[in-house]
């Protein structure tokens, strides 16, 4: 086991990525938005110059992503960004300072008086396919019963722990699992075996995995398609952090 | 217009998250278009494109639901800006590749150059922002520049170099005699310089300070590189893998 250094030196794109959706939920002081742009900016910078680990790629364009449909939260950021602009960035960094340049604009336009109606609303809606509302309903669904999900598989795993028989005959499921996060071309993925509880990672290379700061010991999933850890503690919120190279990606099983 | 399957459909929570964000996504929609029938076509197609994707792009730990399907509409409208695009023929814009009539030399090259611009036009109206549109077509389409593209750009003026400086109507006066009789002898520098003086400056043209322009020149020279990178990735976005 081993310290995680990544917390000191790298890059954190979960955290990263965690700040930004805070920010479209509530406007931030312009302090707290430029200490997280420098992030950003680390980010893109990274990706300009080694265009590695995919997470970064995926974890900016989320991000950029974020700025453009939520302007109006990062409308102080244009200063910064405009300052940077002048440094010929490379092409993720241009791209970031431009989402964050463009931000009073397009919050200009989120403003600005709403359109006539292109089309009615109600046929809109009605001339959707049934079939993907409700795989999209399903999504929803299960986005918002994720915590509640998370927990039931914790408690699945306690019943079985000290009830093994019961659980047994009542015909529970011997395993179950939970999408924890979607990470660049990987998902790591909460499973629960009997009375253990792992994370596995689908995904390409072979990243760490920190629980509260102490590296786990990793396995190989049964079919080599990934990573496995034992997870040590059942005591939640658990502090994770997936590490590539020196780019961290923080994440929280919630309690 | 593109066909949708007619369905009866009851209220669920895609639905009801799509019709709160209806109003935002007309507004952006409206920023890309300014023809009715487009709009239409851009806004139904946004919808069956995000709700194609939702399914993946919503799974996952609830972060913010609203959040996400404004991510999820706003990819949706780039790719149905890009699809719709697509149908017409349109090149990576650099300053060397503008095409003009007059290096036309064949009528067939004349009318391919025509539409190529066509095409262009259409792109830089649908994906660039107000003040980034103003400035490349300023730049490289200076005869397309129109009214309403110099009060949309006023309309978002937020001082320094970005927006319009002077006033929507003052500007088009100046702009129309500079494109009439300072654009067809001025170098490509000269020209800059025009553009800077006429839309990002306040005083009158001849007398503004030195330094004010050469600030001007800068910013305008950035966000033709981020109308150019716009541009580009829309592009990209385009290219079958």
């Amino acid at each position: 086991m081993s310290l995680d250094l990544s917390v000191v030196l790298g890059l954190d794109t979960g955290a990263t990525l965690k700040m930004a959706y805070d920010f479209c939920a509530a406007r931030p002081p312009k302090e707290a938005l430029v200490t997280w742009c420098e992030k950003a900016m680390a980010i893109a910078r990274r990706l300009d110059e080694k265009g590695r680990p995919e997470v970064l790629r995926t974890t900016l364009e989320e991000i950029v992503g974020l700025v453009e449909a939520h302007p109006a939260s990062f409308v102080e950021a244009e200063e910064w960004a405009k300052e940077r602009l002048t440094e010929s960035p490379g092409p993720w960094a241009l791209r970031l300072l431009d989402a964050l340049a463009s931000a009073p604009e397009l919050a200009a336009i989120d403003e600005a008086e709403a359109p006539a109606p292109a089309i009615d609303v109600d046929r809109l809606l009605a001339l959707l396919p049934a079939d993907q509302l409700a795989a999209a309903d399903e999504a929803l669904r299960a986005a918002a019963g994720w915590k509640a999900a998370v927990t039931a598989l914790f408690d699945r795993a306690r019943a079985s722990a000290e009830l093994p028989r019961f659980a047994a005959r009542s015909g529970a499921p011997d395993e179950d699992h939970v999408l924890l996060e979607r990470i660049g071309e990987g998902e790591l993925v909460l499973t629960r075996s009997h009375a253990e509880l792992y994370v596995d990672w689908y995904g390409p290379g072979e990243p760490a995995l920190f629980a509260e700061g102490v590296e786990l010991a990793p396995r190989n999933l049964p079919h080599g398609e990934g990573r496995r850890w034992l997870l040590p503690l059942h005591r939640r919120p658990i502090r994770l952090r997936l590490v590539t190279e020196d780019v961290a990606h923080s994440f929280e099983i919630p309690e | 217009m593109r066909a949708f399957f007619e369905t009866e459909v009851t209220m669920g929570e895609f639905a009801e998250l799509l019709r709160e964000e209806l109003g935002w996504l007309q507004r952006r929609v409206a920023a890309c278009s300014r023809d009715g029938e487009m709009r239409a076509e851009l806004l139904q197609e946004t919808v069956r494109i995000a709700l194609e994707r939702a399914p993946r792009f919503l799974a996952g730990p609830s972060r913010n639901p609203r959040a996400r399907l404004r991510c999820l509409l706003l990819a949706s409208l780039q790719s149905a800006c890009s699809r719709l695009l697509r149908q017409m023929r349109w090149t990576r814009p650099a300053d060397d590749e503008i095409s003009e009539e007059g290096h036309a030399e064949t009528p067939e090259s004349v009318a391919r150059a025509r539409e190529w611009r066509a095409d262009h036009l259409a792109a830089v109206r649908t994906l660039l922002t107000p003040n980034l549109r103003l400035a490349y077509l300023a730049v490289h389409l200076p005869h397309e520049v129109e009214p309403r593209d110099l009060e949309e750009a006023a309309r978002f003026h937020r001082g320094g170099a970005a927006g319009l400086a002077r006033p929507p109507e003052v500007a088009w006066k100046l702009w129309r005699h500079a494109v009439e009789a300072i654009y067809p002898r001025a170098s490509d520098a000269e020209w800059k310089r025009k553009v800077v003086e006429i839309l990002r400056c306040e005083g009158p043209p001849g007398e503004v300070p030195e330094e004010e322009i050469a600030r001007g020149i800068r910013n305008l020279d950035t966000q033709l590189t981020r109308a150019r990178a716009r541009l580009s990735e829309a592009e990209d976005e385009e290219d079958p893998p």
